[in-house]
């Protein structure tokens, strides 16, 4: 390499930033195996189609074709999630925390064409689960970071559109308000110009295909955004019950979007954990989730759960994070049968254990556990020592 | 977990941040270079049995990822809307280093796609020019050709004047 070349290397090396994360190895394994899946599958299917022509023509073929994947042993397979978009983005995020962060330095608000803006769905129980990628359009460049105009948008979609640019009559639900889910700081993703914006479309719809989605836009001349629109719909299935499009909440690329599905408003939460605890050591809760419904609740989007506990400490009353995490659901999503509940522990660790700030022996550890749609859990349980 | 999955995991845990370095040169962000690296794992997993060593399985990624971005190259449905507004210049030294790193990757931006792609793999990747032109399904003099023509670009681009000022000075 020449001189010229070793500075260009030198100065490429120190501007080009380390990724901020590791890669989804679950989203590549998952859609690497789709990928052979597919080969197999066709493989199969020309074979089958080759035998049939000779033996007993095309249904075998058809048959091949119609075999249904095998679900897994815990539940339903998840669909994976459609290309550019990650598995995690059609989770569901737990409720709020106390969240503190950056305050974020203002930057020039984008126009509607200098958004980029797609949206993409997949398959679930009833309907299907979608996201929005929204970015905006660089504006600046500051120390060799790219700087992403401000996406104007404080609501979710507001309605689905057909071929020719008209609302499609899906009615809009803002989705069940109990214990809503929420990210960390969808403000940051949002003035950072880089952000998704999860929506549910479940239903049967029996009407024309939806082409774009509709986000509105927070902005004095322009009043919404069209995303184009890919990727499966509803079906025309009436026993599915009416059409409904569920907005669902923003974040950053790769957080989970998805709003709670209506049915799991009949989902119940109940834990045990043990009355005394040693202090530092809060101990692992037996978890609970059951329906309290007739009919059987499909986990997808798989939820997350959160958990706090407040004490008495010497240094003072503080509250801090236990636990979170997905339910055991991410890859095969539980279905929850009336009479047949769902159980797990989670590992419950806290900052009452941090040395010389415990927790104090006699007093009360009050737990609080959240999974979005289903109302919250609150616990308690006594410092022995 | 399968041995074959385990260590193709550990491949993407090791080889990952190296080909999103190269990826964000190419494309500019961090969610448009994970996909494109994502891509390149994805359809290296299918040939994963047939390649014999980490050698090879690196070099056949960064043929793919090349091509994938190439080919998102050609079939663009939306561009992102380039900008010449760089920070103002200032007098402190370190600041002067973080205005060149950043006009030298902006200049990068504006190359073409393919002498884009040589300056990632050849300069920020480390590749030789027979491994690039492997990369790129090409011959070694293409990628020469495209190598000069990126560097006489750069030299031509005002931006980036005080990584050629030595040479010049020579």
């Amino acid at each position: 390499m020449t001189d010229i070349g070793d500075r260009l290397a030198r100065v490429l090396d120190d501007a080009v930033p380390e990724p901020p994360h590791e890669l989804d190895l679950t989203a590549i394994r998952a859609s690497a195996t789709r990928h052979g899946h597919r080969k197999r599958l066709l493989a199969a299917a020309l074979a089958a189609a080759a035998v049939a022509a000779v033996m007993i023509g095309v249904p075998l073929a058809a048959h091949q074709l119609r075999t249904p994947q095998q679900p897994g042993s815990s539940g339903l397979a998840v669909p994976p999630p459609p290309a550019m978009f990650r598995a995690s983005e059609f989770r569901m995020a737990a409720p709020p925390g106390i969240v503190i962060g950056p305050v974020l330095m203002p930057r020039a608000t984008c126009t509607p064409r200098q958004i980029s803006a797609i949206a993409a769905t997949r398959r679930t129980d009833g309907g299907v689960l979608g996201v929005i990628r929204l970015v905006g359009a660089v504006v600046n460049h500051r120390y060799g970071v790219a700087e992403r105009c401000t996406l104007p948008i404080a609501r979710g979609p507001s309605a689905l559109l057909g071929a020719d640019g008209r609302p499609l009559r899906v009615p809009l639900s803002g989705g069940d308000r109990t214990s809503p889910p929420a990210n960390p700081r969808p403000d940051i993703a949002l003035g950072e110009g880089n952000a998704i914006w999860g929506f549910a479309w479940l239903g049967s719809w029996c009407g024309a295909p939806a082409r774009a989605i509709e986000i509105p836009l927070d902005h004095p001349r322009h009043a919404s955004l069209r995303a184009p629109l890919r990727g499966p719909q509803p079906g025309c299935e009436p026993a599915s019950g009416a059409s409904t499009l569920i907005d669902g909440i923003p974040g950053e690329p790769g957080e989970p979007v998805q709003p709670p599905r209506p049915d799991y408003a009949s989902l119940r939460l109940t834990a045990q954990i043990e009355p005394g605890t040693t202090s530092g050591q809060l101990a692992p809760i037996n978890l609970t989730l059951r329906t309290i419904g007739s009919a059987p609740v499909t986990l997808d989007p798989c939820p997350a759960y959160a958990g706090r506990d407040d004490a008495t400490a010497r240094s003072g009353g503080f509250g801090d994070p236990i636990s979170s995490g997905y339910l055991p659901c991410t890859k095969h999503a539980a279905v929850i049968r009336p009479g047949r509940p769902l159980h797990w522990t989670i590992p419950a660790t806290s900052l009452v254990q941090t040395p010389g700030t415990g927790a104090i022996p006699g007093t009360t550890v009050y737990v609080q556990l959240g999974i979005a749609g289903v109302p919250q859990l609150h616990l308690q349980t006594t410092v022995l020592r | 977990m399968a041995a074959s999955e385990e260590r193709f995991d550990g491949f993407v845990r090791e080889a990952s941040p190296g080909l999103l370095r190269a990826a964000w040169l190419l494309v500019g962000d961090w969610p448009a270079a994970e996909d494109l690296v994502q891509t390149a794992f994805e359809r290296t997993w299918p040939r994963w049995g047939r390649l014999l060593d980490d050698k090879q399985r690196l070099a056949y990624l960064h043929r793919v990822l090349t091509n994938a971005f190439l080919r998102g190259q050609r079939r663009k449905w939306i561009g992102e809307i380039a900008t010449g507004d760089l920070p103002r210049r200032a007098a402190v030294d370190e600041t002067d280093a973080l205005m060149l790193r950043a006009s030298v990757v902006a200049a990068v931006r504006r190359l073409p796609p393919r002498q884009r792609a040589v300056i990632a793999l050849r300069y920020l990747a480390d590749l030789t020019e027979a491994q690039t032109a492997a990369a790129m399904h090409c011959s070694t003099g293409t990628v020469k050709g495209y190598s000069a023509r990126a560097l006489a670009a750069l030299r031509a681009d005002p931006a980036v004047a005080e990584l050629f000022a030595e040479e010049r000075k020579a």
